[in-house]
């Protein structure tokens, strides 16, 4: 049969002919609301012009009603199902069809009770997230990473938690659920990035609130002195972004031509020793060596200094030289996100 | 936000403590914040909260002073 539908439960005891129609069910579920008596009476006609019956017109009203209301899931497909391979994933969307996990773990004002956030239609599940905060803030205690690796990023101090909901309203960036940071907040995963790490791609979704500062979005730094990895915005004034490495104390920068605008949503994406903002190379130098070093990687921060003041959406970070699948994983993010 | 600031750490651990127990932190969080030291090696300084007060001089903010920027070039 062509269709997918679970035809004895429509049927009762009925034949309809031709078990090799071709009705398009997904468009039907969407045609079908409001129509299910029109369509019942039809499937009678047709029932009966072939011969058959119908046992009970009552009991197909009810199961066309629930089809119509429960229709079967899309099938989906995330970042990391087309682009596997990664080392953390951190998203307030889901990332992989076969991840069931949660997204984030999250503390509320109003008596530092914790509770999990999962997803609900591949999104994150706002509704049981503001029931929990209620009219109160709620903070993100801990990103679970998507990718499998068990690279969850936590922050154990409440004063350094990223804000999540806001008197009881999800904060949303560009219209999508997002980590606010402001000036004291981030979020840390240990041992993500290798000391000396040949290979390195890193792609980030985040806006930044003001200029005043030098803030940086993400952070690998090693416990060796002067080995680290770091994107900052601001840097030395001008708004513009740099992409740097420090490696034995020297700076390797590789950053904007011009300046960015605060609040606006950005995509930058590391890989290798190239530097996109919204997959366009930035035209500068791009940094002669580009290894990442960390023992801790640090979201909102460089290692406790540097805050970020702004927004983060989504970190997707790969061990490997991600340059053939940039592109791909670049228009999988703006195709959600519409950054540009 | 504002500061506490002290020569003393003890003074701001203590602080520390007081709001973990006021607090009644559990689960992930364990405590309500870290305390920030002067590159000086003199100077210590934590987070107020809201709620809780303490004997301790208060700093509407921190200065730049207290970040090290050395590996900014």
């Amino acid at each position: 049969m062509a269709n997918n539908i679970n035809w004895g439960k429509i049927y009762e005891s009925t034949y309809w002919g031709n078990t090799d129609n071709n009705i398009s069910w997904g468009k039907a579920y969407a045609d079908l609301a409001g129509v299910v008596p029109a369509l019942v009476s039809e499937f009678v006609s047709r029932v009966e012009a072939d011969g058959g019956s119908v046992e009970s017109t009552e009991c197909m009203s009810t199961d066309l009603t629930f089809l119509v209301n429960n229709p079967e899931p899309v099938d989906f497909t995330g970042l990391l199902n087309d682009y596997s391979g990664a080392a953390a994933a951190y998203s307030l969307r889901l990332l992989d069809n076969t991840y069931s996990g949660n997204a984030i773990k999250v503390r509320r004002s109003s008596d530092n009770a914790e509770q999990d956030i999962a997803f609900v239609n591949n999104e994150l599940d706002t509704a049981s997230l503001e029931t929990f905060a209620g009219a109160g803030d709620a903070f993100v205690t801990t990103w679970y990473d998507q990718s499998g690796s068990g690279n969850d990023a936590t922050q154990t101090t409440a004063a350094s938690q990223p804000k999540i909901v806001s008197s009881g309203s999800t904060i949303l960036d560009n219209g999508n659920p997002s980590l606010e940071f402001s000036s004291n907040q981030d979020i840390e995963v240990s041992d993500l990035v290798n000391d000396d790490q040949a290979s390195f791609s890193l792609f980030g979704i985040g806006s930044f609130d003001s200029l005043s500062g030098e803030g940086v979005f993400f952070c690998a730094t090693a416990e060796a002195a002067n080995f680290r990895y770091a994107l900052s915005y601001n840097r030395a004034g001008g708004g513009k972004f740099a992409n740097r490495v420090w490696l034995e104390g020297t700076a390797y920068n590789s950053g904007s031509d011009s300046a960015l605008s605060p609040s606006n949503q950005y995509l930058f994406s590391s890989v290798q020793t190239n530097f996109y903002i919204d997959s366009v190379a930035n035209t500068t130098a791009n940094a002669g060596r580009l290894q990442a070093f960390g023992d801790s990687f640090q979201i909102g921060s460089r290692q406790g200094v540097y805050y970020h003041d702004g927004k983060v959406s989504e970190v997707v970070v790969y061990l490997s030289d991600e340059s053939t699948n940039r592109t791909g994983i670049e228009t999988n993010i703006n195709d959600f996100y519409s950054i540009y | 936000m504002a500061y506490y600031t002290s020569t003393t750490k003890a003074d701001l651990e203590a602080y520390n403590t007081s709001v973990n127990s006021g607090e009644g932190y559990s689960g992930t969080t364990t405590q309500w914040a870290t305390i920030v030291e002067h590159p000086n090696g003199e100077d210590f300084a934590i987070l107020k909260h809201d709620s809780y007060t303490a004997e301790l001089t208060e700093e509407e903010t921190l200065g730049a002073e207290w970040f090290p920027q050395n590996e900014i070039s």
